[in-house]
């Protein structure tokens, strides 16, 4: 098994082969594309359960009484009861989830006690953010990381191959929030270049919005290039040394149809289960980022909501955004398989 | 006419080349001493912590406050006068006992539930849909979640990074697993009457350690930044508590006029997520050699 | 006798390994006529596959090196030619087919689109024409129902329709030399039989030369007009096919001959050659065949034995064994 599997998201849950291909003698059986997103959809469906319940107990994890948490240790105890319920903690474990569940069907993420407003909403307000901040990363990410890592794998053992992985291996072991402040010195302070805080949508301007988000994307990309160089060069390296590359030469391509339409389009499957990690890890990175850039997206609102005992806000965020992973997942899945038409399904 | 025939078969073995036992590859291995050197020295550093250092790293000196490093102090002293070199010394044994940590709990909980995936149909299932919804949050904030529910301190850090890193390490191991369980031996073994506990045991954990090995190694990296991550934005560990994370969180204030209090425990961050992907790069080169020689 | 159509001049290959070069094939030379088979044999590890590789310059360039040689083709060095000039000779001029069909296909690609490949790339044909040509060649090698499986990928397909695939391939653009590596060793007896009976036939239809490589006498004897025998990097016996059997030189060619089975013996053990064949890294003083001859002299250890002839077309590497037949004995 490839070592690069670190993560293991190799698409469908089972194992990844090497060389071993089912090898009929008579032709499969086409699996139509609506029963494989069928299939994908319902196994959705527990998954979804379970983030929901788990998303649930989050709040019953806080030790000691959450109403109490949530109302400060200066609250009286009839603000405390009122907290309670309110939350409807007063009722059974069972009728909370219930009514949890019930909510969540209709829509109903919660609400967050110190914003005055859904969860829903407040999440809707901050999305442009994250996704500008993920989404831009995310554009730089793919083309650079896989053009290194690919570069590193043509040119394996050599200079090329040592400096492309060195930088990689920068870009996976620096702490994205350290490096984003030494940046901000550098780019906003010292040669004010760019702002140092603030997100400006583009709806005042294409530019102004770009100059605020650039610095922070770069910084986010930082670490996501270094791991898609590494995987991608993995990922090549195994390609490469496959026999049909070889029969591809000595049919007489040139190396670049070589390498391009034969190597990549086999390394694309591992590029695809890669990219899903790497949407999970933008928007992981993008609390940090978003914390020291004081963007005001998901992230912040995340983190400021766990600092200021929000706990419900934190709830039904958690909760938007593993449905979102879930969606994300499902769709990498079946990317994967199309990609692949050697994949059947167990 | 001389018969010499077999005779000379030992001569040309003599002159063919000893094969490497692994330990001295190892050795030889160039990214490997790096790595396993830095992370071996860091270790050194925290473990002997209060003999490198005798300053207690809370200690605050206000009339010390922003002293520029010199030979007095390494790295410098911070905002209360603290010596920064000994906050990152016991900064170290915070960041690498939490990576540790949660590599050895994570990664026992991955083999176990792992193979327990790949044994028993039945709960293959259900387990991987947990580990579906699991992974379904980005591991920082599933860590985040857990570690501002239970609160500030070294444990919650702890159970959270672990709980977000184990459904990565099940998918590994159980894949493994299930390439083994295909085996040969492992069938011949069944048909010699080997009950499934040993089979398990003694045939198909052996055989998914290197895979989890590698990639517990990359986890200990992992850990360590996100650790750090979470306490600079003050969900981990918290003041006068030493974490690389926390004393660039309370020096970022001062970046201009304090510029080592940022720096040193960053470069201690990277440093050590450098040596640990290093060892990991190096260990997975090895344990999955991909030479082809060819005749 | 005219100049031969390839002509490989002591060429020498070098593997990489952790303490630097080693060689791989020593001083191999060998001839190939137009319109000629010529058989490469030998065991794994003899270097054959080595030697087919490097015509095409095919091999791993970052731990395989050619050290010294020639290959001339029709007069052109193809150690030295540009790589411009190599891709217009693979595939067109000289084009190779592998062992094992099932990874030397991609698996991602339908069987017309890597055929088309070819096509496009040498004849400029494209779309319709060349789908149409991809059908001609798939009904060439016998692949029944060829419109459909043009559009299939390599995984539906058997091993011998795949190696079926693989040769309609090489010869898409008619060759003049066919290099064939092992292209039934993957494959079932009875596949065996059907795809060497296709290589034979298109091989008088196209007029090509091929060059077979394999370990297996049987496949050589009924398909080749010339064997060479090689044996730990280099060439050991050279000679047409017929003389091979019936009088082999070499102590490695006569070992091989006796080893295979023969149905009709009496024998109640099968013959073998004892020990086993040296790697790259091993240095042996004088014939490198030295420690498994039964045959072997004191002369044979002290130095490297050099190809002399031992009649018109046959030559091998045993000074002593081509002395003893000169004088009556053996």
């Amino acid at each position: 098994m490839p070592a690069c599997c670190s993560f293991g998201t190799c698409g469908s849950n089972s194992a990844w082969r090497q060389d071993g291909w089912p090898v009929p003698d008579t032709r499969l059986q086409e699996v139509t594309l609506i029963r494989i997103v069928a299939k994908k959809l319902l196994q959705a469906v527990p998954v979804i359960l379970i983030i929901s319940i788990l998303a649930f107990l989050l709040l019953s994890l806080l030790p000691g009484d959450p109403a109490l948490i949530i109302a400060g240790e200066q609250a009286s105890p009839a603000a405390v009861e009122q907290v309670r319920r309110q939350l409807g903690l007063d009722r059974s474990f069972f009728e909370q989830l219930a009514v949890w569940l019930f909510n969540l069907a209709q829509g109903n993420f919660g609400s967050s006690l110190i914003l005055n407003q859904s969860v829903l909403s407040a999440v809707l307000e901050r999305l442009p953010v994250t996704l500008s901040l993920a989404g831009l990363s995310i554009s730089i990410t793919i083309p650079v990381g896989v053009l290194l890592g690919s570069v590193a794998a043509y040119f394996r053992r050599t200079w090329i191959d040592s400096l492309v992985m060195t930088v990689a291996l920068f870009g996976v072991s620096i702490p994205a929030f350290w490096i984003a402040i030494l940046g901000v010195i550098l780019f906003s302070v010292q040669l004010g270049w760019v702002p140092s805080s603030g997100f400006v949508p583009i709806s005042q301007g294409v530019g102004p919005w770009f100059s605020s988000i650039i610095l922070p994307a770069l910084i986010l990309s930082l670490f996501q290039i270094g791991f898609l160089a590494r995987m991608t060069r993995s990922a090549m390296l195994d390609v490469l040394s496959q026999d049909y590359i070889r029969t591809a030469r000595a049919k007489g391509l040139s190396e670049w149809r070589t390498i391009g339409k034969h190597g990549l389009r086999n390394a694309l499957i591992m590029i695809i289960t890669a990219t899903g990690i790497l949407l999970s890890a933008a928007i992981g990175g993008s609390v940090i980022i978003e914390q020291v850039f004081a963007l005001p997206g998901i992230g912040r609102m995340v983190v400021q909501a766990i600092l200021a005992r929000d706990y419900p806000l934190v709830q039904g965020t958690m909760l938007i955004l593993g449905f979102t992973f879930v969606m994300i997942n499902l769709t990498v899945d079946i990317l994967y398989t199309l990609a692949d038409p050697r994949v059947s399904h167990d | 006419m001389t018969d010499v025939g077999l005779g000379s078969l030992a001569a040309a073995e003599i002159a063919a080349p000893r094969r490497h036992g692994t330990l001295r590859r190892l050795l030889r291995h160039r990214s490997f001493m790096i790595g396993f050197s830095i992370i071996l020295l860091l270790t050194l550093a925290a473990v002997l912590a209060p003999l490198i250092s005798p300053i207690d790293p809370s200690a605050m000196k206000v009339r010390l406050r922003f002293r520029p490093p010199s030979s007095a102090f390494w790295f410098g002293t911070d905002m209360f006068g603290r010596d920064v070199f000994t906050r990152v010394l016991y900064g170290a044994r915070i960041s690498l006992f939490v990576g540790f940590s949660v590599c050895v709990v994570s990664g026992l909980c991955s083999a176990i539930i792992g193979v327990i995936a790949a044994q028993f149909r039945r709960l293959d299932g259900a387990i991987m849909r947990l580990m579906d919804a699991l992974m379904s949050f980005p591991a920082i904030l599933l860590a985040l979640g857990i570690a501002a529910a239970l609160g500030p301190r070294v444990s919650s850090v702890v159970i959270a990074l672990t709980v977000a890193y184990i459904p990565a390490g099940v998918r590994i191991v159980r894949a493994a697993a299930l390439t083994v369980r295909e085996m040969d031996y492992v069938q011949a073994a069944q048909v010699s009457g080997a009950s499934s506990l040993r089979i398990v045991i003694r045939h198909i954990l052996p055989n998914c350690f290197s895979s989890l090995l590698v990639h517990l190694t990359f986890i200990f990296a992992y850990a360590m930044l996100a650790e750090a991550a979470l306490s600079f934005i003050g969900v981990g560990i918290q003041p006068p508590i030493a974490s690389w994370g926390n004393i660039i969180a309370e020096g970022r204030d001062y970046a201009t006029e304090a510029w080592w209090v940022m720096l040193f425990p960053g470069i201690a961050i990277s440093l050590a997520a450098l040596s640990l992907n290093l060892l990991g790069d190096a260990l997975g080169d090895m344990l999955d050699p991909r030479q082809k020689g060819g005749a | 006798m005219s100049s031969p159509l390839l002509s490989i001049q002591n060429l020498s290959v070098q593997f990489r390994v952790d303490t630097g070069w080693v060689t791989a094939i020593d001083d191999v030379s060998l001839d190939l006529a137009a319109g000629e088979c010529v058989g490469l044999v030998g065991e794994s590890g003899s270097g054959k596959s080595v030697t087919a590789l490097s015509i095409l310059r095919l091999h791993e360039r970052t731990t395989t090196r050619i050290s010294s040689g020639l290959i001339l083709y029709q007069g052109q060095d193809l150690l030295r030619a540009p790589g411009s000039a190599m891709r217009r000779i693979r595939g067109s001029e000289i084009a190779m087919i592998f062992q094992d069909p099932m990874s030397s296909l991609n698996p991602v690609l339908t069987i017309a689109d890597q055929m088309s490949e070819t096509l496009r790339q040498h004849q400029g044909l494209a779309g319709a024409a060349a789908r149409k040509r991809v059908v001609e060649l798939l009904g060439l090698v016998r692949i029944p129902d060829a419109a459909r499986r043009a559009d299939d990928y390599p995984h539906h397909l058997s091993g011998g329709m795949r190696q079926r695939v693989m040769i309609a391939m090489a010869i898409a653009c008619k060759p003049r030399l066919l290099i064939a590596d092992e292209p039934t060793t993957a494959l079932d007896v009875t596949i065996q039989a059907q795809i060497m009976e296709l290589l034979r036939d298109l091989r008088r239809e196209l007029s090509m030369s091929v060059m077979l490589i394999s370990h297996d006498l049987g496949v050589i004897a009924e398909f080749a007009q010339r064997v060479i025998v090689m044996y730990a990097g280099r060439v050991v016996e050279g000679a047409p096919v017929a003389q091979l059997f019936r009088r082999p030189v070499h102590p490695y060619t006569m070992g091989l001959i006796a080893a295979v089975p023969k149905l009709d013996s009496e024998a109640s053990r099968l013959a073998t050659i004892p020990g086993r064949i040296p790697g790259p890294q091993e240095v042996i003083r004088g014939c490198r065949f030295s420690p498994r001859c039964t045959l072997a002299r004191d002369c044979c250890l002290a130095e490297q034995p050099s190809m002399q002839l031992v009649s018109d077309h046959q030559s091998a590497r045993c000074p002593p064994r081509i002395l003893a037949l000169s004088e009556g004995h053996g």
